[in-house]
């Protein structure tokens, strides 16, 4: 069957990038473009960092696409439904029907928890959500930082630089335990607490209070802390629930083989970037900007035995200080740091059996280039 | 093939020396050095590294 008419839903990097590689790949068909955003497709990282601590506007995040990419882009569209069955999505401005294949790429909302609904209550993922945070944050704080993850580690380094008093609470022993293994976590609560960040680890939240704006927490440990703004950033949830009916696993987000196919689905629907599910979920920039070549390739030609998947990487700012971090660390058994002498940064290298399996650098971005090359032959 | 890197943006993630050793190389100080000329059968290669630098730094000119 000749493919004429691709939907991809979710207008982020990924599905953007989705209908890029398509038109690259010479697919000259229909490309349909769903996304619940009113903003052009634009870019996430600044969200948590300059975005939070300058005056930048939302338009300055806006994507570089090239000028004729000749999409049907539906913005401020949400997706109601899937029917693989039936080639068509279900939207909230209608369906769009006879898709050949759709492409998956909703990503994921922040996942919440249930607290009281005060003013002053956060989540962070969209530029709407940072809209509301920055207008928070220009009332002086204090601020509390539910989660000491990427996300909740960056707010507070923005906050710091905003000269707000910042606390971040964190069931776990050390930050970033799901981003990165030890000693990361150690070494960059080091850097949080030079910074004055005030880490309560060890402790979750036992009450908040306030009325109508968030005043106070109580930890389970028995502090209290007053506070003008409470962050809460603690991962986040596969957006799947319009998929709900449609046949797909969506055992945290959609399953796919490695050739981004969904599984049962192959050769139909396809999904890139945080909602894929391969062995785990990516939840990077890295890997929305990458797999949608991969899908696409599938899409058009089917599956290349020979595709192999790149070098998992993320990076993370705080304090002006970049933390690139690379391959699959968790995998290790073994560790090392080495501090260059006359240079502020350090680099960590992760083996499994005397095999080199991740690494991570502060401030050394020469060595990272390098050893990703390293990482990649010996995965082949 | 002209490629612009744009060094204000340029944070030195190094995703376009995995991507395209041949074009892009970080030193030490993590600055891009560009290969002096780069074929036009490197275009692919060109194109994946811009799409996937991080800080949307890098341009093809003369995109065709």
């Amino acid at each position: 069957m000749s493919i004429r008419h691709v939907g991809i839903v979710g207008a982020s990097l990924a599905g953007l990038r989705s209908a890029m590689a398509l038109r690259a790949a010479g697919f000259d068909g229909t490309i349909t473009l769903v996304g619940d955003e009113n903003h052009q497709p634009y870019n996430r990282p600044p969200l948590s960092k300059q975005f939070l601590t300058t005056d930048l506007a939302p338009s300055e995040l806006t994507l570089p696409r090239p000028g004729d990419l000749c999409l049907t882009l539906r913005l401020g569209t949400r997706a109601l439904a899937l029917h693989p069955g039936e080639r068509r999505i279900d939207t909230t401005d209608g369906p769009v029907t006879g898709l050949d294949a759709v492409i998956v790429a909703t990503g994921a909302h922040a996942r919440r928890l249930d607290l009281p609904a005060l003013a002053g209550v956060h989540t962070l993922r969209t530029v709407n959500d940072a809209l509301a945070l920055r207008g928070s944050l220009a009332r002086g704080g204090p601020v509390a930082v539910l989660g000491a993850g990427l996300i909740g580690l960056e707010v507070a380094a923005s906050c710091r630089e905003l000269g707000l008093e910042v606390h971040v609470i964190d069931p776990a022993a050390t930050p970033m335990r799901r981003a990165a293994p030890a000693p990361i976590g150690t070494m960059m609560g080091e850097l949080h607490r030079g910074h004055g960040v005030h880490l309560h680890l060890g402790a979750a939240v036992d009450q908040v209070r306030g009325g109508p704006r968030v005043q106070q927490i109580t930890l389970d440990n028995g502090r209290r802390l007053d506070l003008d703004t409470l962050v809460v950033a603690v991962g986040s949830v596969a957006a799947t629930e319009w998929l709900r009916g449609s046949g797909l696993d969506l055992t945290d987000g959609v399953a796919c083989d490695r050739f981004h196919r969904a599984i049962g689905f192959e050769g139909r629907v396809f999904a890139v970037g945080d909602v894929c599910r391969i062995t785990e979920r990516g939840e990077h920039w890295t890997a929305a900007a990458e797999q949608p070549a991969r899908a696409v390739r599938t899409l058009l030609h089917g599956p290349d035995p020979a595709e192999r998947a790149g070098v998992p990487s993320f990076w993370t700012e705080q304090f002006q200080h970049k933390l690139q971090v690379i391959g699959r660390p968790h995998l290790a058994d073994a560790h090392a740091v080495e501090h260059r002498s006359g240079n502020p940064g350090w680099t960590v290298t992760w083996t499994r059996g005397g095999e080199l399996v991740g690494a991570a650098a502060l401030d050394m971005p020469g060595r990272v280039a390098a050893t990703r090359r390293a990482l990649a032959e010996a995965a082949a | 093939m002209k490629i612009v890197v744009d060094r204000d943006l340029c944070e030195s993630h190094g995703q376009c020396e995995y991507v395209a050793a041949e074009v892009f190389h970080l030193d030490d100080d993590g600055e891009v050095h560009l290969a002096a000329t780069v074929p036009e059968d490197l275009r692919a290669k060109v194109q994946l590294a811009a799409s996937v630098c991080p800080a949307l730094a890098i341009r093809i000119e003369d995109e065709s």
